[in-house]
């Protein structure tokens, strides 16, 4: 640590002293030399020195060389500092890594997400025989910087302590050259799930199995007292061979078995339409709040759509309404293939993970999972 | 060095008046603590400039400056004395953060950097680090050439303090100020490439 070598360096005393050092006077000499010649246009320098360089050859030397570097010297420093003031301050200029660029022992190939917070980018494995391709999350400096770089170290904290067929793999983190903060993850070729759905015409069979692979992943993380707590299509990416993989765990929070704070609220920083009521309300997080996500996200997955209405305070009084809906839009979209109970079934199991009071809410994944399971035996 | 945690800001006035007249002591009793403040100032300004195209190092100082004598009860004179103080640990930060740099660059570049370096210090370009070591070491051998020259590069290269400023804290005219300047980054430009 470099805590307190600053005794290491030799300090001079107090700016007042005389401070004269042995060959002071020779350095006044070449400094009065110099000023000299400065004054005068350099064609007019050899003459100078000769007539006032007092028959000393070596100060005339010397005093030719510096007049000679002058301008660069100047130029030299301007530039330096310039460097370390772009160094040192970072400002909240984006990393902005190129093409070419490397890190660690990864070459950028292209940026993949410029998000608020930080870039995602592609990049290869440096002179691996076979392409072995990562994403690369990297953190943008920012005001508020300390609550951001805890985010970012919650991640790599939670990742690294987490392994799962369906949770993207952390390989790595550190620091740029420059000072940037990065994790390097497995690369996800797959789109959001909810867009993979769609665009592919996966029918209803299909969608839950998808979304059961997700119950797996999030179910994993409960089990390992981890909250996503931000469990969206987005972060649900599907690959072309039907992998699935849940990514971000950023605002992810490890559940403190047993203890209860009743003064720490959740600091809410996820997106706000897949938000929990205790999310939005600041209250204290536990697993049911994933449960209620994935109950948006199945409803996303399955339709297409968010429900209209998902007013929590009011949703008691507006449940059959979005029941009512989700069932007529499961009508117009399988209704070929759909048995009469399995509409109804999905709509129990959809109001059992968002129903606002958690005590009517499924209080584990697992126990969602045994639901689906059950309606999957007969679609 | 923990009961320089307890330095309160009239301790730090008094000492920067008695440094003004000449007294080591209140250098040394200066130094740690403007190096912690200017370092740990240095990475919190990082984060707060996000408006600003770059931060310097003259608004480190000045920041840091602004953070220990709230009060403004301290004169022009003795905030001359400060940057003074302040230059010379701003270099000493720079140029233990260069080799830092190369002593992990040196281990292999399988050497992990873990993220609460953020928090530590600054961060330079191992072409940046190695130029403010050879600049350093430039500038210890101006050192025993003129010791007045060395410490006018301190205030104006690593301080960034205005010619004023300078002049006032080491209690010579600006005039000289600026031809010291002029000759003493000449030399070292000049000794940088002879060595």
């Amino acid at each position: 640590m470099f805590i307190e070598e600053w005794y290491l360096i030799s300090l001079p005393v107090s700016p007042n002293s005389p401070a004269m050092n042995k060959s002071d006077e020779y350095m006044n000499k070449v400094s009065i030399l110099f000023e000299l010649c400065q004054n005068h246009s350099p064609h007019k320098w050899d003459e100078l020195l000769k007539v006032n360089g007092n028959g000393n050859f070596r100060m005339r030397e010397e005093v030719k060389q510096l007049l000679h570097n002058h301008k660069k010297a100047g130029a030299y420093f301007n530039i330096l500092r310039k460097r370390i003031e772009n160094e040192i301050s970072l400002s909240n200029k984006p990393p902005g890594f190129k093409k070419g660029d490397r890190i660690d022992r990864f070459i950028i190939k292209r940026i993949i997400n410029q998000g608020g917070m930080s870039e995602i980018y592609l990049a290869k494995k440096a002179g691996g025989r076979s392409e072995q391709l990562a994403a690369i999350k990297i953190m943008k400096p920012s005001f508020r910087n300390d609550t951001y770089a805890e985010r970012f170290r919650n991640e790599q904290r939670i990742l690294s302590s987490i392994n799962h067929p369906n949770i993207a793999t952390l390989f790595d983190h550190g620091i740029t050259d420059n000072g940037y903060p990065f994790l390097i993850m497995e690369y996800i070729d797959g789109i959001p799930a909810d867009r993979f759905c769609e665009q592919n015409k996966l029918n209803l069979n299909y969608r839950l199995k998808l979304f059961m692979k997700v119950c797996q992943a999030i179910k994993y993380a409960h089990n390992n007292q981890i909250i996503h707590q931000d469990i969206k299509p987005a972060n649900i990416l599907v690959t072309d061979d039907l992998n699935v993989k849940v990514i971000d765990f950023g605002i992810s929070e490890i559940i403190q078995e047993g203890v209860n704070q009743p003064g720490k609220k959740s600091n809410f920083s996820g997106t706000i339409c897949y938000a929990s009521p205790e999310q939005l309300n600041g209250k204290q997080l536990s697993p049911a709040s994933d449960i209620y996500q994935l109950g948006l996200l199945l409803y996303k997955m399955i339709t297409g759509k968010l429900p209209q209405l998902c007013l929590y305070e009011d949703y008691e009084a507006n449940s059959s309404k979005v029941l009512s809906d989700l069932s007529r839009l499961l009508k117009s979209r399988y209704s070929k293939m759909l048995p009469i109970m399995a509409g109804a079934d999905l709509c129990a199991i959809f109001n059992r993970s968002i129903v606002p009071d958690i005590r009517k809410r499924y209080n584990t994944v697992y126990s969602l999972e045994a639901d689906l399971k059950h309606l999957l035996n007969y679609i | 060095m923990t009961e320089n945690k307890e330095v309160s800001e009239n301790e730090i006035t008094l000492y920067l008046e008695e440094f003004s007249r000449g007294d080591k002591n209140a250098f040394n009793k200066l130094f740690p603590f403007v190096y912690r403040e200017l370092r740990q100032n240095a990475h919190n300004l990082r984060f707060q400039f996000f408006n600003m195209e770059t931060l310097n190092t003259t608004a480190i100082v000045h920041e840091t400056y602004l953070k220990i004598i709230r009060a403004g009860s301290a004169t022009y004179k003795s905030r001359a004395h400060f940057c003074f103080v302040a230059s010379k640990a701003m270099r000493q930060i720079l140029v233990n953060a260069s080799i830092k740099k190369r002593a992990l660059r040196r281990g292999g570049s399988e050497k992990r950097v873990s993220f609460d370096d953020i928090h530590n210090s600054v961060h330079l370009s191992d072409q940046t680090a190695e130029e403010l070591i050879l600049v350093n070491d430039a500038l210890e051998k101006l050192e025993n050439e003129n010791s007045r020259q060395a410490r006018i590069v301190e205030c104006r290269f690593f301080g960034g303090m205005s010619v004023e400023e300078t002049a006032s804290a080491l209690d010579i005219s600006p005039a000289t100020v600026k031809r010291s300047w002029n000759l003493a980054k000449t030399w070292l430009y000049t000794h940088l490439n002879s060595f």
